[in-house]
């Protein structure tokens, strides 16, 4: 066997523990997924499952509520991955200057990621609340607003709040994958950009900005897909309202399956979210990713 | 970080940081000292007339506890940590393994492996958990920590590989090629070389993995029905009675529940260490 | 299952609580433990605007706000759990039928978009915006109706029984203490309805495709039995007449201060109980519903056409 070969082979059987741990678990309920989506099929198997074919995929796709949700889950992705990001990445460059108090901050900024989702949600919803809410009396105390507000009662405010309150809970994981990244980047590189008069604005953004591509790549792939799937803290913050603004598309296909019980739509709802984050995260790897650099 | 002026100005950057992490969270630990009728004062009481370890001794010593839920939560504790620690052990092993050869071994259909690992994590859980609760139901595996150690192993090893991928890609090259042409093989350069040197990122993707096990509710609620198997999110979601919502229980579950994470991170944080590159490559 | 429910059963339990399990005259199910939704309001905070009673109609509890407004005893006077839940379709229940209207009619269709109905939606969305309704009642639940009342921002809340012991009696959990009374609650002056609500109480059935009807069925008819009811009761009520007669109704009232307050209200407010429509596609024609009503609150619909499109969507889904 060649070299080549032989290395392949090598990389294959590494491989193989890992695929056959996921595709064993997961590969079974996928296709019962998939298969479900062709059918009219009910949770309380009150009748049996009738062959409908493309019927829930065509119905979907044509229906108005579909798209007003998609584009709403789209506003939440972009705002709250974005900020993310840029958040992200400003506080990992901060901490790996190392200012004063940096090993503190570091620790600090696992504490948002580490509070379980639920309490996250219910925090923020008690954080918001418009009679008793710790933003309202903070805004009146610095003397921003003179009465406590309504918030979570206008659709569009709503949706914002929540963005935010995912924003605290998410954010340490792109700071803290970023920060890693920074720390593994060779010192040198930067010096020697700084000898050749390069000024701090240049070495970040010409020399570990592109280093970066790969980590920021992967950051923004995970958290483009769990932003797009969010569905706990809309529960728990709002449950969709008001007047369904903020309803995203995991909270549409739980009303679907578990809440009417139309396990057939909700599995044709799946595959459509799941096609969606799979194009997001091709777009993705298409800008970011450069594989040929890398391997030997 | 040469200039004074530098380092003052960037510590100056820090306390808006560490405001926006820590407002939450001082709400967070208010509430959980807090009684019902005083959390709802107006104007809000910063610092509680009436403060009440209450919560925290129900939950910490079960004896005295008035809700079932209080009662039984050291030992979800408990479950939650041995199913997050499986989890994030295993991952790192074998998806380590994966990732090294993903990233950095060329072998056919590399893509399409990484994607259609990537690819399985797509499908959204609430769809997923009917049939995976029939399997499970099937091998007599509901309620045992294992059936969530395998359920969560699913899903984390997609994204193990993936982070790992991307931190091994950091490393440049020339060090890999070094050590091969001394006649290392694939698998002690992966050990001796990358892993030594991406423990950063080998952290990182602990914690997260970690993380991610120790915050999962969905399946655990679906999967786990008594204390045997029951992990902290389920639990501190029983907090919720059909109308009431015992808002003080849940917060002290969550200060408790977010203690570990944050030890765990502690404790690690010294392997973060930058600049092992430093001096192994010229120029 | 409707066979094995003897005659004891049908009339040792209260006749209104079969309403629950009961379609089309035929027993589906076992009523179990019995609630309703209460007009409860702060005695103290009444007094102190100067009114000695609680009011008998919504337009009496109207104007006792206007005045409890002026003289800043309440910002916003009633507050409500009209948000995106299921809450909001048991208020709207009781104010439609307080106001004559119905849910559905005598066909099963959707009825609740009648001029009565409008008239209704289009009160609540008035009180909103004449401030005697709290605004975020468009965004609350009962916990946080529950919440306000504690803080004595409420003179008037509308919730189910368990509120009653956590808001009067409970120092821990509430501000206003010892101030707190319920009353009947009121209806429409104009419709004539003397009073409604909602009736919330719940029920066992035994599905068709059990693999175990006959052990289900056994525990159902155990969990329903006098004897686990009068044990486990704590914020619901028991559905056996006998539990509230005789020596059994002395015991129920005297477990607590509570059910020696709440007991009798109960009797005084079941029989203007009301269910909601039991219909196969109920959590689907709630959820249009409860669409509905946040549009026209948010007023992004007028009343009529958010009302118009919920009993539109009902209609498609009896198809």
């Amino acid at each position: 066997m060649t070299l080549k070969r032989r290395d392949a082979l090598t990389g294959l059987l590494l491989v193989v523990p890992a695929l056959v741990i996921i595709l064993g678990i997961t590969l079974q309920p996928i296709l019962t997924t998939f298969y479900l989506s062709f059918f009219d099929a009910s949770l309380s198997k009150i009748k049996a499952n009738i062959f409908i074919g493309l019927e829930n995929y065509i119905k979907l796709l044509s229906d108005p509520v579909f798209w007003i949700t998609i584009q709403r889950t789209l506003y939440f992705t972009i705002v709250s991955v974005g900020l993310e990001l840029l958040l992200g990445l400003g506080i990992a460059q901060l901490i790996q200057s190392k200012p004063p108090g940096w090993k503190f901050l570091r620790v600090s900024l696992i504490i948002p990621w580490a509070v379980p989702t639920i309490v996250n949600g219910t925090m923020w919803r008690w954080i918001y609340n418009a009679d008793y809410g710790a933003m309202n009396a903070l805004l009146t105390q610095l003397g921003l607003i003179t009465h406590y507000q309504p918030w979570l009662t206008k659709p569009f405010v709503a949706m914002n709040l929540v963005i935010l309150a995912d924003i605290w809970h998410s954010m340490p994981f792109i700071a803290l994958i970023l920060q890693a990244a920074l720390a593994t980047l060779p010192p040198d590189l930067d010096e020697a950009a700084a000898v050749d008069g390069a000024n701090a604005w240049q070495r970040f953004t010409k020399i570990r900005l592109p280093l970066l591509r790969s980590a920021i790549l992967v950051a923004l792939v995970i958290r483009t897909v769990e932003a797009f799937r969010v569905f706990d803290i809309i529960y728990v913050i709002t449950a969709g309202g008001p007047a369904y603004g903020t309803v995203t598309i995991s909270y549409l296909t739980y009303l679907e399956t578990f809440s009417f019980g139309h396990i057939g739509r909700g599995a044709a709802l799946s595959f459509l979210i799941s096609a969606f984050t799979l194009a997001m995260a091709i777009v993705y790897i298409r800008f970011l990713y450069r594989p040929e650099e890398r391997a030997l | 970080m040469r200039r004074p002026l530098n380092r003052f100005l960037l510590f100056l950057v820090t306390i808006p940081v560490l405001l926006f992490i820590y407002l939450p969270v001082f709400y967070l630990v208010l509430s959980s000292i807090s009684t019902r009728s005083e959390i709802l004062s107006v104007p809000i009481h910063w610092i509680p007339q009436n403060p009440t370890l209450k919560n925290y001794i129900d939950i910490l010593t079960p004896g005295t506890a008035t809700s079932e839920v209080a009662r039984t939560f050291k030992v979800t504790l408990r479950n939650s940590l041995f199913v997050a620690t499986s989890v994030t052990v295993i991952s790192l092993v074998v998806g380590s393994l994966a990732a090294y050869a993903l990233s950095r071994i060329r072998m056919p259909a590399r893509q399409t492996l990484l994607m259609g690992i990537m690819g399985t994590r797509m499908i959204p859980e609430v769809s997923l958990v009917i049939p995976l609760y029939i399997l499970a139901a099937r091998f007599g595996m509901l309620n045992k920590p294992p059936v969530l150690i395998l359920t969560y192993l699913s899903f984390a090893l997609p994204f193990a590989i993936w982070l790992m991928a991307a931190f091994f890609e950091t490393i440049p090259v020339e060090l890999e090629d070094a050590a091969l042409i001394d006649g290392c093989s694939r698998i002690r350069t992966l050990f001796s070389i990358i892993l030594p040197i991406s423990s950063p990122g080998l952290v990182s993707t602990a914690l997260f993995i970690f993380l991610s096990a120790w915050d999962e509710f969905f399946f655990a609620l679906i999967f786990t029905s008594t204390v045997a198997a029951k992990t902290v999110p389920v639990a501190i979601a029983e907090f919720t009675g059909r109308y009431v919502v015992d808002v003080g229980g849940m917060m002290t579950g969550g200060v408790l529940a977010a203690i570990p994470p944050v030890i765990l991170s502690l404790i690690f944080s010294r392997y973060i260490v930058s600049g092992l590159t430093a001096g192994a490559v010229k120029g | 299952m409707s066979a094995r429910i003897t005659d004891d059963m049908k009339a040792g339990v209260f006749d209104a609580a079969w309403q629950i399990p009961t379609v089309d005259g035929k027993a589906y199910g076992l009523p179990w433990l019995l609630d309703q939704k209460y007009f409860f309001y702060n005695e103290k905070l009444l007094k102190d605007a100067g009114f000695d009673a609680p009011p008998a109609t919504w337009e009496e509890m109207v104007d006792q706000a206007k005045v409890i407004k002026e003289k800043k005893v309440a910002e916003y006077p009633i507050v409500w759990s009209w948000g995106q839940y299921e809450a909001a379709i048991c208020d709207w229940v009781t104010l439609l039928y307080g106001n004559g209207g119905m849910m559905a009619d005598k066909d099963g269709k959707p009825a609740f978009n009648s001029p009565a109905g409008v008239k209704t939606l289009e009160w609540m969305v008035k009180t909103i915006d004449d401030g005697i309704s709290n605004p975020s009642s468009i965004s609350y639940v009962e916990e946080d109706v529950r919440n306000v009342f504690s803080q004595g921002k409420a003179v008037y809340a509308v919730n189910w029984n368990y509120m009653f012991d956590l808001v009067n009696f409970q120092k821990d959990q509430s501000q206003v203490t010892g101030q707190i009374k319920p009353a009947l609650m009121p209806g429409f002056k104009d419709s004539g309805v003397k009073s409604a609500t909602i009736d919330g109480s719940m029920g066992f059935s035994v599905a068709a495709t059990s693999a175990n009807p006959e052990a289900a069925w056994k525990y159902v008819v155990y969990l329903t039995s006098k004897d686990v009811q009068d044990r486990y009761s704590a914020h619901m009520l028991p559905m056996w007449k006998t539990s509230f007669e005789g020596d059994a109704g002395k015991k129920l009232e005297a477990t607590s201060p509570v059910t020696a307050i709440m007991v009798p209200m109960f009797n005084l407010q079941f029989p203007y109980s009301v269910v909601r429509p039991k219909v196969s596609f109920y959590p689907e024609a709630s959820k249009a519903l409860q669409l509905a009503l946040q549009e026209a609150l948010t007023k992004v619909k007028t009343p009529q056409q958010a009302l118009d499109d919920a009993a539109a969507k009902w209609l498609e889904l009896m198809k």
